[in-house]
Parts: structure tokens; C-alpha cells; sequence
């Protein structure tokens, strides 16, 4: 995989990070060196193997359906949100 | 030039399990905010997500009626992306491994044909919370974040507005059948997103989708899709379809009657999905996949029975059956004893004219037993179908029983033969010129005798009884 300056900029979108002009170069670099070493992976002869999403035994536990609530917990909550209003949480207007 | 539409359709289900997907607190509607919720749901560092087993089920039976693979063991994703009513920051949802994969669902066009929509994929995933844009802030309520939704996704299979009404209106049905969501669309328990593109006729590739939001009724459904395809159609026309039509999501505008641009669609690679470390693997155990695959009789299959169990034409059981509520309502008729032909009218045409206003069939003055014993006192010749519109009237405006309403308003059927005869008898009497007439030929008189005695009894003279005592009478 080829790491360019195009897809440095839709890294730093992605990760809401600014890399500074000077710096390009050598992140370019590092991601580049980066990339080449997990690349060894493709190596690996994989025919036939199942990708594997977890490296732990079995699955998740079932929970029963059965409603449970702990006021204490909301009131916590909202004591220590930044700014709250009759039981909303009150953040910063959403632009669309 | 002629285009062809081509929509594929994604709906978010609310599954009406008691409780969220990943804790044990309640799901509801119209609570006081942020009153349903714990460490979970509100993305506390350190709370950890254990899957609603019911969820699974309601996923499970989904599958098996529209005829899906389920997958055995699914994966639970992260979909990452930054807003108020998501409070981890990330979605749980399924991406590579979904629980339902590969299956379809028929649509019937009023002629009688079918076309068979494909159902790409049926994934689970936690519902967000809701904002309330408030002055020159927003309010958020998570009461709502952490419900569990099933989204099902079809294939782009659709080519008019029309079939995607249709196919929405069959999803709706089976998903009320199997009782695994309110799927209330006001409400906002079954949520329609519609990708729509065009392409000129006989082209097979996909050209650029936009991505309708905001659609809460099949009426605004149509429409939307209707002006999207306007709006694409002029765009290619006008020669200026590359700059106008983009793959982005767009609001339908309920009041203006149009769909507006709303932001650019961030691509798929752009919510960097990936494994949740929290979750294992869903694996269904074959007992728990025996136990889910049983599931109720579906819409389709209600009315093929219908239609050969109790002969009524396919039309009105495609009616009958749309809605499980009506189909109910019918069957408890029939258990009461109305005969299928006229429990069809008087459901399907008579109660359901008098519904409306906000009255539905559930929450009708006149139930199905009452309804049923209606039919029935038409059918036994107390009273007559004329009648019985003017006691269903009163039904639905009074909480009384069928016989009082029908003595209240004094319509009991005049059946006894001697009281029709004196009747008939002075009529013939007081009419000597007309009955020579009649006898001489003119046959069309028969019904001037038939309505005199009408008017006499004040209605209430059973007709085929008139008919028989003035025929044996006059000749």
C-alpha cells in the first residue's frame, strides 16, 4: 500500500489530527515503514482458514430479558454532566 | 429518453424486546428523559455490553419468515463516528458476519402477479438517542440509545415507487405476524431509509444513489421517491446529472414536498468498522435455533389458507391479511359464527368505512364478536343487510348489545307469515287496476307490490318473504 500525501490528508480527517507541513515527510515515512512490516502477513498461505475475529474460545453470554433500573445512577449522571436542563443533557447546538 | 428506477430500501426495526440490546434497562416510549438509562448505555469507561437473548430470537425468526441463511455464528462490529446521542462514540452494529443474510420477500401487484424482492442482510445494532434542537443549544435524552434494531437491507431490486410501498407494506405486515416490533412508523419503531438511482432502460450498471432520510409514512415514502426520480430524470435531461446528482443523503421536506441535500455520505471505510473486543462471536445453539425457527402462521400464508378454507376471493384476503389486527379480528368472526362471505363486507367494507379519525380496528366500538353476531342476525332473517348498516350505526356511537340496538331501533325483521299476509292483502285489495294489470302482463308492476309492502311494514317486512307470499297470492 502506497501512503501519499492524498491519503495522509484523509488520515488526519479520520483521526481529527493536524500534521504539520514539516512533519509530512517523516509520518509518510514512519506510516509507510509501518505498513511494510504488516504486510509481511500476506506471506501466509490463508486458503481454507476462517478469518478470525476473536482469539478467546466460545461466544457471548446471553443476557434474560428482564427490565432493570437504578435512579441513583441517572441522578449521578446528570450531577455530574457539564450542563444539564430538566433531565437533558445540554451539549453544543448541532449544525447539519 | 426513458429511464428505469432502480431502489433498494433499508429499514430499522425496533425489536420489542422489554429490555436494550446490551443492559437490563427498559426500552420505552415517552418516558421522562434519561430516566432509562445505566453505565452501559451511556458509554461509561469500564461498563460492558451483554447481548438481550431475546434480541437473537427476534433476529432468528425474522430470517426464517422471509426465508434467510442464519448465520450461526455473527460478529459485532464497532461503526465509529462522532454525534451527541451516541455517547461511546462508536455504534455496536454488525458488518462483515450479519445474524441474517440472503433472503426475499414477495410482493402481489393487484392483478394477481408477484416479484420476489431480495433481502441482502438483517444485522443487529443498538438505536442512538434522540437530540431536540433547542435555541442555541441541543438537548439530548438517551432513554433511546442502546434499543435493540434489527436493519434490514434489500437488494436495489425495486423499480418504481409503487413496489417499494409495497414491499415496505409486506415487511411491515410480517414483522407485526411474527410480534417482533411495534414497527409504529409515527413513532418511530420502523424507520425507512430509500436509495433511489435511475439509469436509462435496458443499461444494467447501478449509476450514482442518493440516500433519502426522514420518511415516516408510506404516503411521504412515495412521494420522496417519486420527486428523487424527477430530479435525477431532469438532472440527466438537462445534461447536468454528473453535478447534481451525487452519492450523498438527502431530507424529504414533508411540507415543501422535496428532498434536499442534508451532507455528503461519508464512505463506508469512513466508520472504520472493526471488531468489538467486547463482545465474543454470537453463536446460536441448536436448540435456541430449534425453538426460533417455529414461528406464526405469515400474511401470505394466511390468506392462500383463507382463500381455499373458507372461499372468499383472493382480493379481499390479500385485504383481510395486510394487517395481522384485521386478520385477527376476521378469524374471531368466523369463530363466532359469521359465515367468511359476509364477514369479508362487513369488516372489510362496513366497519372499516365507519373507522378513521383516529380509530383502528384495535381500538373499534364494535369487536369482533359483536360484529360477528350482527352478521349473524342478518343470516338468520332477523333482521335485514339494509337494517343492519342503521344498527351498526348506532353500534359504534352506543355501548349496547346487537339485539337491544336492533329492538331499540324497532328494525327486527317482519318474518311472520301472518302479519306479511294482512299486509299483502290490503295492499291487493286497495290496488284492484294495478293486480288486473299485472295479470295481463305487465310484470314490472311486481315491484310496485313489493314496495308497498316495504312501506307498510316501514321496512322491516323480510323481502324474500314478501316476494314468495305476493307471488303465491297473485297468481
Amino acid at each position: 500500500m502506497k501512503i501519499d500525501d492524498t491519503l495522509l490528508s484523509k488520515l488526519e480527517k479520520l483521526s481529527s489530527l493536524h500534521i504539520s507541513e514539516e512533519k509530512r515527510e517523516g509520518v509518510i515515512q514512519q506510516l509507510s515503514e509501518i505498513v511494510a512490516f504488516v504486510e509481511n502477513l500476506n506471506e501466509l498461505n490463508l486458503e481454507n482458514e476462517e478469518a478470525s475475529f476473536t482469539t478467546l474460545q466460545g461466544g457471548t453470554p446471553f443476557r434474560e430479558d428482564v427490565p432493570h433500573t437504578d435512579p441513583a445512577v441517572v441522578k449521578t449522571i446528570l450531577a455530574h454532566a457539564p450542563q444539564s436542563e430538566d433531565g437533558l443533557f445540554v451539549v453544543p447546538k448541532i449544525i447539519e | 429518453m426513458e429511464f428505469e428506477v432502480v431502489i433498494g430500501l433499508e429499514v430499522h426495526a425496533q425489536l420489542n424486546t422489554k429490555t436494550k440490546i446490551f443492559c437490563s434497562c427498559p426500552t420505552s416510549f415517552g418516558d421522562e428523559p434519561n430516566t432509562n438509562v445505566c453505565e452501559v448505555c451511556l458509554g461509561l469507561p469500564g461498563a460492558l455490553p451483554v447481548l438481550n437473548k431475546e434480541a437473537v430470537k427476534k433476529a432468528i425468526a425474522l430470517g426464517t419468515a422471509i426465508n434467510a441463511t442464519i448465520n450461526r455464528k455473527s460478529i459485532f462490529n464497532r461503526k465509529n463516528y462522532f454525534y451527541p446521542d451516541l455517547p461511546k462514540g462508536y455504534q455496536i452494529s454488525q458488518f462483515e458476519i450479519p445474524i441474517v443474510e440472503a433472503g426475499e420477500i414477495y410482493i402481489d401487484f393487484e392483478d394477481g402477479t408477484k416479484k420476489r424482492i431480495g433481502v441482502t442482510r438483517a444485522h443487529l445494532e443498538e438505536d442512538a438517542g434522540k437530540n431536540i434542537h433547542h435555541g442555541n443549544v441541543s438537548h439530548v435524552d438517551l432513554n433511546r440509545a442502546g434499543t435493540p434494531l434489527l436493519e434490514i437491507v434489500s437488494e436495489p431490486d425495486m423499480r418504481s415507487s409503487e413496489e417499494a410501498v409495497l414491499y415496505l407494506k409486506k415487511l411491515h405486515a410480517i414483522l407485526r405476524y411474527l410480534d417482533i416490533s411495534d414497527a409504529n412508523m409515527q413513532e418511530g419503531s420502523f424507520r425507512c431509509d430509500a436509495n433511489v438511482s435511475i439509469r436509462p432502460k435496458g443499461d444494467t450498471k447501478l449509476y450514482t444513489r442518493a440516500e433519502i432520510k426522514n420518511l415516516n409514512s408510506f404516503k411521504f415514502i412515495q412521494r420522496a421517491i417519486d420527486y428523487e426520480v424527477e430530479r435525477q430524470s431532469a438532472a440527466w435531461e438537462d445534461g447536468v446529472y454528473e453535478q447534481e446528482v451525487v452519492q450523498e443523503t438527502r431530507l424529504f421536506d414533508i411540507d415543501k414536498n422535496e428532498t434536499r441535500s442534508m451532507r455528503s455520505k461519508e464512505d463506508s471505510a469512513e466508520y472504520r468498522y472493526f471488531p468489538d473486543p467486547d463482545l465474543l462471536p454470537v453463536l446460536i445453539p441448536e436448540d435456541m435455533l430449534a425453538e426460533c425457527i417455529q414461528i406464526p402462521e405469515l400474511p401470505d400464508e394466511k390468506r392462500d389458507r383463507f382463500v381455499t378454507e373458507y372461499g372468499i376471493k383472493a382480493y379481499d384476503a390479500n385485504v383481510i391479511t395486510a394487517s395481522v389486527e384485521t386478520a385477527r379480528f376476521f378469524e374471531t368472526m368466523i369463530e363466532h359464527g359469521a359465515s367468511p362471505k359476509n364477514s369479508v363486507t362487513w369488516l372489510s367494507v362496513e366497519l372499516q368505512g365507519r373507522l378513521g379519525n383516529g380509530v383502528t380496528i384495535m381500538t373499534s366500538p364494535v369487536d369482533a364478536a359483536t360484529l360477528a353476531l350482527l352478521v349473524k342476525r342478518i343470516e338468520d332473517a332477523t333482521i335485514s343487510g339494509k337494517a343492519a348498516k342503521e344498527v351498526l350505526d348506532y353500534l359504534m356511537q352506543n355501548r349496547v348489545g346487537v339485539d337491544e340496538a336492533i329492538e331499540t331501533l324497532g328494525l327486527r325483521q317482519m318474518s311472520d307469515e301472518g302479519a306479511l299476509v294482512a299486509i299483502i292483502d290490503a295492499i291487493i285489495a286497495a290496488n284492484g287496476d294495478k293486480v288486473a294489470e299485472y295479470k295481463a302482463g305487465k310484470e314490472k308492476l311486481f315491484a310496485f307490490f313489493v314496495g308497498q309492502a316495504m312501506k307498510e311494514s316501514k321496512g322491516t317486512a323480510n323481502p324474500s318473504k314478501v316476494n314468495e307470499l305476493l307471488k303465491a297470492r297473485l297468481h
